[in-house]
């Protein structure tokens, strides 16, 4: 057999080197492997899917909202699908800030990812307290502040829908602590982006867009609101539309990374909300139904970037482009 | 706790609106209580996983009973043996069986007699005397009565419309059946599955004859791995305990049966 390559030599390869290897993305002074977080109040505290995810390919676990005291959550039935989207109304059921630093927060230097604790308080006080403690936490990656939960009756100030709100809780927060700040917004407001401007303007690190959109379905055998709470938030597919043009919105707004974060269950969800112009994502409600959903989403945004020769950095807002 | 795909190798109308599936598992070992999520479609619609019960779970064959009168339930009763079915499981905690058990009691309605099969095997098997009263609308509502025979269970089958064995609720048989026969409150013990009310009825008699019940609660469920929180339980102290791992089954005494759950 003749040496074909000698006949007609390889021709130069054009891409040497695929430029998607790096994943890697900058939240503040913080670096993450990958930009797929696990969505607050879907993961739990990080301990709970450790038979099934590989936490070596998640870029990051955000937990389970924290406040000072345990909470016990709302009353029953806390959960009705529909189609398309899940509506929830937990209240934010968790174990309280003594418990998590106890049990929780020294499994977390020895996890396979990063975690960002999700604080939530009903004052500034309690954010200052919450945050202050988190400072301590070893290994710790950033902090999202949670001023966007719809199943909390207003415990003092409702932080998200007011701007005024939203700086004083930001400001206060940047004051005690380095570790990125990421804030958590809610998609119930007329204008999201004043909100955006006003986390932003007070040097917080990236903004979650959104939260859940306030929803209710009725019972109609029984003619009562199918929720013990009448009002939940929804999530999943659904609002996947909705939420994406305000990732638009926003990420034109302002110019900290904004997190995705609504109905992401494919990669071509995940692209899509890239190419909007955040700079990362979050996975929640399809963890419920595919806890490896954010590996096969992670492959899948690494395939597609190495298959049309772009970075991360190419992909985030490129449809806003021309 | 496995993430699988799994091979529909049956799935047959045994009843009418009643079906048995069997899945091909790649695991062997579970225990009489847990359940599986299984995905009923590769659509959004229904979004979310359906909890079922282990009917049974050997020679990597799952077997499920469920009937289908919901969106995810009639979906489910249209695949086809060959197609696949995501599923995630074994789940939740199990049935207790006490060491020096005398007589179990299992009271049932419809497919509430699912998780307690791999119960009435063990329990038969550790040569336990076992009784199920058994309720459904009609005679075609008491399916799979006849294995629970042939584990040796002594089936006591109540109609509504009287088309087999007493005509009634199961929970007055089953009251009936404790004044004659007087249960050891010391030793014996009471197992349910089943809708709400009949449940917490079966806890209210066997707790006037001193028994012990445990109770296996079907709630709306959404991750069935403990992340979601929207299963929870409401226990009698007042705090909530989610029915995917600390459940479905718990003592009647710990629930706080007032709480609505649908």
């Amino acid at each position: 057999m003749p040496d074909s390559t000698k006949r007609h030599p390889e021709p130069q390869q054009r891409h040497p080197e695929p430029k998607a290897k790096d994943l890697i993305i900058q939240i503040g002074n913080q670096s993450f492997t990958n930009p797929i977080f696990m969505a607050s109040g879907t993961f739990g505290y990080g301990d709970d899917l450790t038979d099934l995810v590989d936490y070596s390919k998640l870029g990051a676990i955000i937990t389970k909202g924290i406040s000072l005291e345990p909470r016990a959550g709302n009353p029953t039935p806390r959960i009705i699908e529909t189609s398309a989207g899940l509506i929830n109304s937990i209240g934010l059921q968790n174990i309280g800030l003594k418990a998590f630093l106890k049990d929780k927060a020294p499994l977390y230097p020895k996890l396979k990812t990063r975690v960002i604790a999700n604080i939530f308080g009903t004052s500034i006080e309690e954010f200052n307290e919450l945050t202050d403690a988190m400072n301590r936490v070893e290994a710790l990656a950033g902090i999202e502040l949670n001023i966007s939960c719809p199943n909390v009756k207003k415990g003092g100030v409702e932080f998200g829908v007011d701007p005024k709100a939203t700086t004083e809780v930001v400001k206060n927060a940047r004051s005690r602590t380095k570790l990125p700040i990421i804030v958590k917004l809610t998609p119930n407001v007329t204008d999201m982006t004043i909100i955006a401007k006003a986390a932003a303007d007070e040097g917080a690190d990236a903004l979650t867009v959104s939260n859940t959109f306030l929803s209710m379905r009725i019972d109609v055998l029984k003619r009562r609101p199918s929720l013990a709470t009448t009002f939940g938030g929804i999530s999943g597919p659904a609002i996947l539309p909705i939420i994406l043009r305000q990732v638009w919105q926003v990420s034109s707004a302002v110019k900290i990374p904004v997190i995705a974060s609504g109905g992401i269950m494919t990669t071509h969800d995940a692209l899509e909300y890239l190419m909007a112009g955040a700079t990362a994502i979050q996975i929640g409600t399809a963890t419920y139904i595919n806890p490896k959903a954010a590996h096969e989403i992670l492959a899948g945004i690494k395939d597609y970037l190495t298959s049309n020769n772009l970075t991360l950095q190419d992909l985030i807002g490129i449809a806003k482009e021309g | 706790m496995l993430q699988f795909s799994s091979l529909i190798l049956s799935n047959d109308e045994i009843a009418p609106h009643y079906f048995h599936m069997v899945l091909k598992a790649p695991i062997s070992s579970y225990l009489p209580g847990q359940f599986v999520m299984i995905k009923v479609n590769n659509t959004n619609i229904p979004l979310l996983r359906r909890a079922m019960a282990i009917l049974s779970w050997r020679d990597e064959e799952l077997e499920i009973v469920y009937k289908a009168i919901g969106l995810g339930t009639k979906e489910l009763s249209k695949r086809a043996p060959g197609e696949k079915l995501e599923v995630i499981g074994p789940l939740g905690n199990s049935y207790e069986i006490p060491d020096g058990l005398g007589h179990a009691y299992m009271i049932t309605g419809g497919v509430g007699m699912s998780p307690l099969m791999p119960l009435a095997r063990a329990l038969t098997k550790k040569r336990i005397k076992t009784t199920l009263f058994f309720g459904g609308a009609s005679v075609t509502d008491l399916v799979m009565r006849h294995e629970f025979s042939d584990l040796g269970v002594m089936v006591i089958p109540v109609t509504m419309d009287g088309s087999l064995g007493k005509r009634g609720l199961v929970t007055d048989v089953m009251e009936e059946g404790f004044k004659a026969t007087k249960p050891d409150p010391q030793n014996d013990m009471v197992f349910t599955c089943g809708p709400h009310a009949m449940m917490r009825k079966v806890y209210e008699i066997a707790g006037k004859y001193g028994l012990k019940t445990q109770v296996s609660m079907e709630t709306r469920m959404a991750c069935g791995t403990g992340v979601c929180l929207g299963c929870v339980i409401k226990n009698k102290n007042g705090s909530y305990l989610r029915a995917c791992t600390e459940g479905p089954v718990y003592y009647g005494e710990e629930i706080d049966w007032n709480a609505r759950l649908d």
